[in-house]
């Protein structure tokens, strides 16, 4: 999973010079989150759209004729713009970039590639990669156990007793939720089963059976006639 | 906060040596002692912050920031080369040097490490006064140990209701370039000055966009009588009245009562003000039917006097105040000020007198007080 491979690819960009009027028009028309903004080749900053609508707002209640002119003609986007912006490498993992946007509690990415920006990551590429991952398309049935430890043969087990069960495992996921569990104690997981079967309940009594507690199921079959 | 935010900055600075020292900062991360890095504009605005005043926010590029543009522009190496030869009274070869500097100055544009630090303050602030690109006031700020001689510095370079970055980035390099007229060369070279040395800061101040505005003595810088604040205003920004471009409008108040004791309304012919078509500070005639207004209403001189009275007693001396009445806030909040410094005529002469009369007058009541004791009539 490297960020080049899920990256938006030659994205649009803008200069420092043109007007927001226009950059808030290009962020609008093809629905994105932000742009980048380049001046001779170099990444000088960017321009989201939270900026351009915060911008709006403030113009929009001085209730002043000459503000509003002063946005539509004047304001550019090097006013406005975050210079020095967070950036993730066209090599870095995919990890690497949510955990940046994590830490810093940023939404968007210019993507640089030998000094060039060559992509954007913004949520709408998140949300591709959430999508591929949870197989949004394929309609499912899920599981969620938890929380429990994760020993050597655990994920197996859970493969092996629902397979049993007549399903067709698609992903295990497990996935550590709040704090670690200090004191020594083991690190407790849930554990997210994403499989096709047409006898969900059966696949719930089995794992119960074995010990694993169900505290989510979610049963693609049922949703459809609802 | 103040405080934390300004332990943090000693922090910074006190790291390794020069690279580590702030080339920005906000006004209220510093405070009366930190001149040799902001200049005595700026940290005068810092100390008032903290005190409590109403005062436009802003930040100041610092004399490490100035120090960080010269020698990025290459402008310190070639200085002493375009000085060579030049005499303090050759005044044609010292116009040409100081014109040929001041240009490559403004021209030259600041490193881009330098510009990002600076317009990310600007978005900052912008962001705080809740205006895209906010109207500042660019100042020079001059370090007094450096720049000896008030009046030479250039420290009178004042732009008024810039916008964007572009804009304040050119202003800012003209407030540098204002230590290189033909006048302050000439100082330097006759007082053996290096050039070098030389250092500035330059204040980035929100604009208040002001409907009335001018200065204020906590004394009556007529005769000096300590009981009284004067007020001298004018409609628009408060360069028409520092200037001395027009006679403004003059108010005495008592400084214990505040009852306004006198009230001179003059013909006042002309107004600085914002035009907001093109965003640029002008000079207009004042239409005829406010000329002879007064400019100030009573509440008004009034809140002002009790403001002026709170800063003379935070510096525990006689001050000289630059203030504002912005227009587009409501009154009870309205009233900003822009600049205070002590003042020096009377201040100087009472020092010399009190030497050999009374015990030394701190603060107003003790000399009013001391002055019915000695018999002295006070207004």
């Amino acid at each position: 999973m490297i960020v080049r491979n899920w990256m938006q690819h030659n994205p649009t960009l803008v200069d420092g010079d043109t007007l927001l009027a226009e950059a808030k028009r290009i962020l609008t028309e093809h629905n994105l989150q932000a742009l980048p903004v380049v001046d001779d080749g170099r990444l000088r900053g960017v321009v989201t759209r939270q900026h351009c609508l915060r911008a709006a707002h403030f113009v929009s209640r001085t209730q002043s004729a000459d503000e509003y002119s002063f946005f539509a003609n004047r304001l550019k986007v090097k006013d406005i713009m975050v210079r020095n912006p967070a950036t993730v490498n066209a090599t870095d993992t995919m990890e690497e970039c949510l955990r940046l946007g994590q830490e810093l509690g940023v939404g968007q990415f210019p993507v640089m590639d030998g000094g060039q920006v060559v992509g954007v990551i913004s949520s709408r590429e998140i949300f591709s990669l959430a999508a591929h991952f949870l197989g949004a398309w394929e309609k499912r049935c899920g599981i969620t156990l938890g929380p429990l430890e994760i020993k050597p043969g655990t994920i197996g087990r859970i493969a092996d007793l629902v397979e049993g069960a007549g399903a067709e495992v698609q992903a295990v996921y497990p996935i550590t939720r709040g704090e670690d569990g200090g004191n020594g104690k083991p690190q407790q997981k849930t554990v997210i089963v994403r499989f096709h079967s047409a006898e969900m309940k059966k696949v719930v009594a089995v794992l119960e059976a074995a010990g694993f507690p169900v505290i989510e199921s979610v049963d693609a079959h049922c949703q459809d006639k609802h | 906060m103040a405080t934390a935010a300004k332990a943090k900055r000693i922090d910074t600075a006190s790291g390794a040596g020069l690279s580590s020292a702030p080339e920005l900062c906000w006004f209220e991360e510093v405070c009366k002692e930190d001149v040799a890095l902001v200049g005595g504009k700026c940290s005068s605005l810092g100390e008032l912050i903290n005190a409590g005043v109403r005062v436009p926010p802003g930040f100041a590029l610092t004399t490490h920031g100035f120090a960080r543009f010269m020698r990025d522009a290459g402008v310190s190496g070639e200085i002493p080369g375009m000085l060579e030869g030049c005499g303090h009274d050759d005044l044609d070869h010292l116009e040409a040097a100081s014109k040929a500097i001041r240009e490559m100055i403004e021209f030259h544009p600041f490193a881009w490490e330098l510009e990002d630090a600076i317009a990310e303050y600007y978005r900052k602030l912008s962001v705080r006064c809740m205006v895209p690109a906010v109207p500042v006031a660019v100042r020079s700020s001059a370090t007094a140990e450096d720049l000896p001689g008030a009046s030479f510095a250039g420290q009178q370079d004042t732009y008024l209701w810039i916008r964007g970055v572009d804009d304040l980035l050119l202003h800012a390099r003209r407030c540098i370039s204002s230590l290189f007229t033909a006048r302050a060369i000439a100082y330097r070279i006759r007082m053996g000055f290096p050039h070098e040395d030389v250092a500035l800061s330059v204040g980035f101040q929100k604009m208040a966009n002001a409907y009335t505005a001018g200065v204020m003595f906590t004394c009556n810088p007529a005769n000096g009588d300590r009981s009284v604040i004067a007020i001298d205003s004018n409609f628009g920004f408060g360069e028409s009245v520092v200037s001395g471009e027009v006679t403004p409008d003059h108010f005495v108040v008592n400084k214990i009562t505040l009852d306004i004791l006198e009230r001179t309304i003059c013909n006042k012919e002309i107004t600085y003000t914002v035009d907001l078509k093109t965003q640029k500070s002008v000079k207009v005639e004042t239409p005829f039917e406010r000329q002879t207004v007064q400019s100030l209403i009573d509440d008004e001189i009034i809140e002002l006097a009790r403001m002026g009275k709170a800063i003379e007693k935070h510096y525990g001396r006689q001050m000289d105040i630059e203030w504002a009445v912005d227009k587009d806030l409501p009154a009870g909040g309205n009233i900003f000020i822009l600049q205070a410094r002590p003042e020096t005529v009377w201040s100087a002469k009472r020092e010399k007198e009190s030497a050999e009369e009374a015990p030394k007058a701190t603060s107003a009541m003790d000399y009013i007080l001391s002055s019915l004791l000695t018999g002295k009539k006070v207004t």
